[in-house]
């Protein structure tokens, strides 16, 4: 019986209860000029280092950024059939982050992209509204 | 003649055997002529109460000597010969002696209505001889018998310890201990499982797509 209080305890603490996550709920725009063009939109999160990868350097299409190592994370949206997306797991340690949404056409050519305008920090029990707008790529 | 021949041998037994002094003539000439050890120890005691002590030490220790003694006869010539000596003052002697009659018989009993001088040289050495030949027993000392060789580190005396008074039982509080125990572990554990639950991968994007004019 005695041993029950801290197993107890510990589940109420620690276990019992789910801790919060962060939720970020981000409206991607497209405009209409591009959606009978676009096959599918691909949207990336990057966890900047000292305001890194910018967004100019992220729109280079030719040379698509390799950030060796930095951790991101991306889901691939089928735009002709989806229109909502979930990325899941995303470490929420606080960290900054840099949305970074990218279109193909159907023969996965880039024809539009865009950056999402700031830098957001992902930190559990909060919640973030965003918008990320693409454009064509010029 | 026989007859004459048959009192005459009685005479002479009962001289030796009971100390009987034999007044006949013939007999004294046999004596004389040959005292046996007996005889000399009866002559010995005879001296020693009438006070002639060395002549008796004389007769005694001749009387000693002799093989044919019987041991009752033996252990009267040594106590009288030990009293002689008391008497000359030659106690180392005296005790000697006394050391033979105890090796002789070890439960010698003096005689009722010795001298106390006597009786204390015969006690002195009937207590050393004791000492040699008991055996020696260790006895283990009792506690408050066993003192320090050295005084100087002796334990200081202090009084007695005074009685402390019992301590609380606590086999009636062990549960809270217990209990507190399990809490601040469980608080730990707590609070290290819910900081570490801060750097989980659960955050969460939901993107909807909005087509704008």
């Amino acid at each position: 019986m005695l041993l029950l209080v801290p197993v107890l305890f510990l589940f109420a603490t620690g276990c019992g209860e789910q801790p919060q996550t962060a939720t970020v709920s981000a409206g991607l725009l497209v405009p209409r000029g591009l959606a009978d063009d676009l096959s599918s939109i691909t949207v990336y999160l990057f966890e900047t280092h000292a305001d890194r990868p910018h967004c100019d350097e992220l729109e280079n299409t030719v040379t698509f950024p390799d950030y060796d190592g930095q951790e991101y994370k991306k889901v691939t949206i089928d735009f002709k059939n989806v229109q909502i997306a979930v990325i899941d797991n995303i470490p929420d340690k606080a960290n900054v982050w840099r949305f970074y949404a990218r279109g193909l056409d159907e023969t996965d050519m880039l024809i539009a992209q865009g950056c999402s305008i700031g830098l957001y920090r992902i930190e559990a029990g909060k919640e973030l509204q965003l918008s990320l707008e693409i454009s064509a790529v010029q | 003649m026989l007859f004459t021949k048959l009192i005459c041998v009685a005479c002479i037994a009962q001289s030796v055997w009971f100390g009987v002094p034999v007044s006949a003539g013939s007999a004294d000439r046999i004596i004389a002529r040959a005292p046996t050890a007996a005889g000399l120890v009866d002559q010995g005691v005879r001296g020693y109460l009438e006070g002639r002590y060395e002549q008796a030490r004389e007769m005694l220790v001749k009387a000693l000597s002799s093989k044919t003694l019987d041991d009752n006869r033996r252990m009267g010539a040594l106590y009288y010969l030990a009293c002689c000596n008391i008497a000359l003052d030659d106690l180392p002697a005296a005790k000697r002696v006394f050391a033979k009659l105890l090796k002789l018989r070890a439960d010698y009993q003096l005689p009722t209505g010795t001298a106390p001088k006597i009786v204390r040289v015969f006690e002195q050495v009937k207590a050393k001889l004791a000492a040699r030949t008991s055996p020696r027993i260790n006895k283990h000392p009792q506690p408050g018998e066993i003192k320090p060789l050295n005084p100087a580190i002796e334990p200081p005396v202090s009084a007695p310890p005074e009685k402390k008074p019992p301590e609380k039982d606590h086999g009636s509080t062990w549960w809270i201990w217990v209990l507190v125990g399990g809490v601040v572990a469980g608080v730990a554990v707590g609070l290290g499982v819910g900081l570490s639950a801060g750097g989980s991968d659960r955050g969460r994007a939901i993107v909807n797509i909005q087509v704008i004019e």
